[in-house]
């Protein structure tokens, strides 16, 4: 069902190490997945190599998760981002445009929104 | 020159009006003579003239009324007046009578001028004083009446009780309030009610209370203490604060449950997270001791994180009560120093202790102080990321009476603003959020204070403690 040739492109930002390797480990049977520890290092790998879709945390030091989200949709409105929080959502991160998954994640939903998210925009071409 | 009114009654006309010439010579009068020369006349002009006769002259040999009728008639319709009676021997005996039943006095006939004079320059004396004295009895009246009706009218509630503490007064207000009138409440015993004053019940008829704020005056005056009691209805703002205080309880507990929330699902993520990595690598078979162990390292810390978490919580949300005794301040901070030193000391940190509080005593559950002390000198420790100058010093207590114990740490100090001692507020990687937060518990149960200093470079700790009362040091 899927193209292994052409695995979709991840990029993971979270602060705690563990949790962000857990994650790209979790995820790397379907996608090349690339972590960062926060928003300006995610920054600056999108302006070299843009992935296909972004998931981040939101509290981390530096300028944080939701300025990273306010940037993307600035800078990079085709890549999809995916909120994760331990808190609920904030009122920055407007509901049905931004996916939000609440800590302790689904990995399994998770996956499955990645796939549509990174699916649909090949099926609307 | 004093005006006078005269009243002249008698049936020989020439002798009424000789009267009169008599009278209307006194020295420093101005007289204003009527004359009446029968009963029937006598009275009409009484009537007129009312409150303003001052002296009524009377012959009581008259034709058609009995002469003491008469003097009754005239001081029945001239309040004020005085009443000389004019008579001959013949009526002597009645004259005597009539004096006797109020009349002034009586002149015999026949009288020289001078005599007259006197007796009516006495009457007139007499009657200045008494329309004086009326005068300030109405004046004292109205304002005596405007003060009732002060206490009467005012929305407040006024009571006073006598020197057996029975209610002397009870205001229109309390009437109202209490539905209970004055008829019945007059007499009852009332210090119940006022008790030494501040915050009481006040019982309402019709069932319930409202709480009244009273403040009491006594005044000491020998012959009739007396003490006033003025109260305002507090109930509405006992009530509004009772709600105000519900809801920031409320409030409270939300910002609570949601900061708990957070700093469990932190944890509860990581440990999930490592869970199903651990999963996946013996399903793949890597399930090689260097491939599980850090994970199962991971998870046990988070497991970890969230039973101090838990613990942190406990003793944030449900303390125990304090069992406090007398404990000296130097010898508290010298066993944590104690305790704590070697531990602190194994880093790059250099420890210096300055007591000073040599004799100071305080009231305090030292088990609960030890973990104040431990709480802020770990947290200074780590703010200099084990590198710097830890001091503790002891003060023994100010003109205020708190003693004091100051932890200062040579660290990059605390942002400005930021809410220490709020439940869940941390800049550290694995603290809960609470360490501050205790602290801040403990020592406000303690009844003491703290607060900080904070630049780059010097950051200092203040626990204020009052000083234990002599008494307690037996």
């Amino acid at each position: 069902m899927h193209h292994p040739r052409s695995k979709r492109r991840v990029l993971v930002v979270d602060d705690e190490e563990p949790t962000r390797n857990a994650l790209c480990e979790l995820l790397e049977d379907e996608f090349v997945v690339l972590g960062r520890a926060d928003a300006e290092g995610a920054l600056q790998t999108l302006d070299g190599e843009t992935p296909d879709v972004v998931v981040t945390d939101l509290t981390m030091p530096g300028l944080g998760g939701a300025e990273l989200v306010r940037r993307l949709r600035e800078q990079h409105p085709q890549v999809p981002v995916v909120v994760m929080s331990a808190r609920a959502r904030p009122a920055t991160i407007p509901a049905g445009e931004v996916p939000f998954f609440a800590k302790p994640i689904d990995v399994t939903a998770l996956r499955r929104l990645l796939r549509r998210l990174v699916v649909a925009p090949e099926i609307a071409t | 020159m004093k005006s006078a009114r005269v009243l002249v009654v008698d049936d020989n006309r020439d002798l009424a009006e000789n009267i009169c010439d008599i009278v209307s010579a006194i020295d420093n009068y101005e007289v204003e003579c009527a004359i009446a020369t029968d009963g029937e006349e006598a009275r009409q002009l009484c009537a007129k003239l009312h409150v303003t006769l001052d002296v009524a002259l009377v012959d009581l040999r008259l034709p058609d009324s009995d002469g003491i009728a008469l003097i009754r008639a005239i001081r029945e319709r001239c309040s004020s007046a005085e009443t000389v009676i004019i008579t001959g021997d013949a009526t002597l005996e009645s004259a005597v009578a009539a004096v006797g039943g109020g009349a002034f006095a009586f002149v015999l006939k026949p009288f020289q001028p001078r005599e007259l004079q006197q007796t009516v320059v006495r009457a007139l004396a007499k009657v200045g004083i008494l329309r004086e004295r009326e005068a300030l009895r109405v004046e004292l009246e109205v304002s005596e009446r405007r003060h009732r009706e002060v206490v009467e009218a005012v929305p407040a509630f006024v009571l006073a009780l006598d020197v057996d503490g029975r209610i002397a007064l009870w205001n229109r207000h309390l009437e109202a309030v209490t539905g209970r009138p004055r008829s019945e409440m007059l007499g009852k015993p009332g210090r119940e009610l006022v008790g030494e004053g501040g915050d009481r019940r006040l019982p309402l008829s019709r069932g319930g209370h409202r709480l009244v704020r009273w403040q009491l005056t006594h005044l000491s005056d020998p012959a009739a203490p007396i003490t006033y009691a003025l109260g305002m209805d507090v109930t509405e703002e006992r009530t509004m604060l009772r709600r105000t205080l519900r809801a920031e309880r409320l409030a409270a507990v939300g910002t609570l449950a949601a900061g708990m929330a957070h700093e469990v699902r932190n944890p509860l993520n990581s440990a999930t997270l490592q869970l199903q990595v651990l999963r996946r690598r013996i399903e793949k078979g890597q399930a090689t001791p260097d491939a599980l162990m850090p994970v199962v390292s991971i998870v046990l810390e988070e497991i970890r994180r969230l039973e101090r978490l838990v613990n942190d919580f406990l003793s944030f949300a449900r303390p125990t009560p304090l069992s406090t005794a007398p404990t000296q301040l130097d010898d508290l901070v010298r066993a944590v120093l104690e305790q704590l030193g070697p531990e602190l000391q194994t880093h790059g940190l250099s420890l210096e202790r300055q007591l000073a509080a040599l004799g100071t005593w305080v009231d305090v559950d030292a088990e609960r102080l030890r973990q104040v002390l431990i709480n802020l000198m770990r947290n200074a420790a780590e703010a200099m990321h084990d590198t710097g100058r830890l001091t503790v010093r002891t003060r023994s207590a100010d003109a205020a009476g708190f003693a004091c114990i100051e932890i200062e740490d040579t660290g990059p100090g605390i942002a400005e603003d930021a809410p220490v001692f709020d439940a869940f507020f941390t800049t550290k990687e694995s603290g809960t959020g609470l360490g501050l937060a205790i602290v801040h518990r403990i020592v406000e149960e303690h009844g003491g204070t703290i607060s900080y200093e904070s630049q780059p470079g010097r950051t200092c700790f203040f626990v204020r403690l009052p000083e234990a009362a002599p008494t307690s040091l037996d």
